[in-house]
């Protein structure tokens, strides 16, 4: 008996390896502007021929979470199928007068503050439903931010899979480098997400950690 | 979804005994799925209810600010209290200037609301009752 519950198990556990589809949830987190929907984009171009959302060059363009569905990643041989969150960028700040200094009328910049506070929330209470994320850091600036270290601290202690995305190299002034040293227990991929420098690499590393 | 008459364009709700009767308006008894507009809001923005609560409480604490005349400038001339100290996840320094302490938002499932510097908070309940209530899509 005995004998055939563990060939039946055997069995059991071959055919789910061979069929079961795998999917990870994975977040895009960041500070504002470091290029979050950008990267959302490529990848969901890539694979999928859609985009994600509006992007532009003033903080707190995207208020909401998006959420797309099975996106199928293939690189090296490995295939993996991700939902991929779209975060608005994490901050410390809101405020209005920010947005004024970008062009926008009073009103337009409050109510933009309120929903961008908002979407800070909605970002952090996402990460209970994810398998990974992807913090995307903007490589021209200075990594050692109270955002990264805060954000990186805690999904550590979470124990969440993370991969960073060194974001902006396509600037002279970028320097994945520093964030390396700055964050050198975690997988790190320099690229652009906006002219798609080495984003092979980044899926890659994706189906890699994340498969 | 709601119903459509087909030869009308009445409207029904959705299960609503007239769409078994037949039209009540021209007596038609085929019906059409129709959108509603509540429905039709782009499928890439994810519509939750945890964070309804949070958009009203904002409002509200916006609402009550301007009644008691607040000025955003006055508030920001008061010194900060050393991030360790700090109880609240979001710190409302007047209508549409915002503060959040990012590690008590990430560690804690309760969001707790402080108004200015003048130990004024406010604990957002659903957030502290609600917990895992919510529902996996």
């Amino acid at each position: 008996m005995g004998f055939i519950k563990k060939v039946k198990k055997n069995f059991s556990s071959i055919f789910k390896s061979l069929f079961k589809k795998k999917i990870a949830k994975i977040g895009i987190y960041g500070p504002p502007n470091a290029g979050k929907t950008t990267l959302a984009n490529r990848i969901i171009r890539d694979w999928t021929g859609d985009a994600m959302g509006a992007v532009s060059n003033v903080p707190h363009e995207t208020r909401r979470a998006r959420r797309r569905e099975g996106v199928t990643i293939e690189s090296n041989g490995s295939k993996v199928t991700l939902d991929i969150v779209d975060t608005p960028g994490l901050a410390t700040k809101v405020d209005f007068h920010e947005f004024m200094a970008h062009g926008l009328e009073e009103e337009e910049a409050k109510r933009r503050a309120k929903e961008a506070t908002e979407g800070i929330i909605e970002a952090v209470k996402w990460l209970d439903d994810l398998d990974g994320v992807i913090l995307v850091m903007d490589a021209t600036e200075d990594p050692f931010t109270q955002v990264n270290v805060t954000v990186i601290g805690n999904m550590e202690a979470r124990k969440l899979p993370l991969l960073i995305a060194a974001n902006k190299i396509d600037l002279p002034e970028s320097s994945p480098a520093r964030i390396r040293s700055a964050f050198p227990q975690h997988p790190l991929v320099p690229i652009s997400a906006l002219d798609g420098q080495n984003i092979d690499a980044l899926y890659e590393e994706i189906a890699d950690h994340f498969g | 979804m709601p119903h459509k008459c087909t030869r009308c364009e009445k409207i029904f709700k959705d299960g609503a005994v007239e769409i078994l009767n037949g039209c009540p308006n021209c007596g038609w008894n085929k019906f059409l799925f129709v959108h509603d507009e509540y429905q039709a809001v782009p499928e890439s923005t994810i519509e939750g209810e945890e964070e309804q609560p949070a958009k009203k409480f904002l409002k509200e604490i916006d609402e009550f600010l301007a009644d008691q005349g607040v000025k955003v400038d006055e508030v920001e001339k008061i010194e900060q209290e050393p991030e360790g100290e700090r109880i609240e996840s979001i710190r409302i320094m007047g209508p549409g200037s915002y503060e959040l302490n990012l590690e008590a938002l990430l560690e804690r499932k309760e969001i707790i609301m402080a108004l200015k510097e003048d130990g004024t908070y406010m604990v957002h309940l659903p957030s502290v009752f609600d917990n895992k209530k919510k529902k996996k899509k």
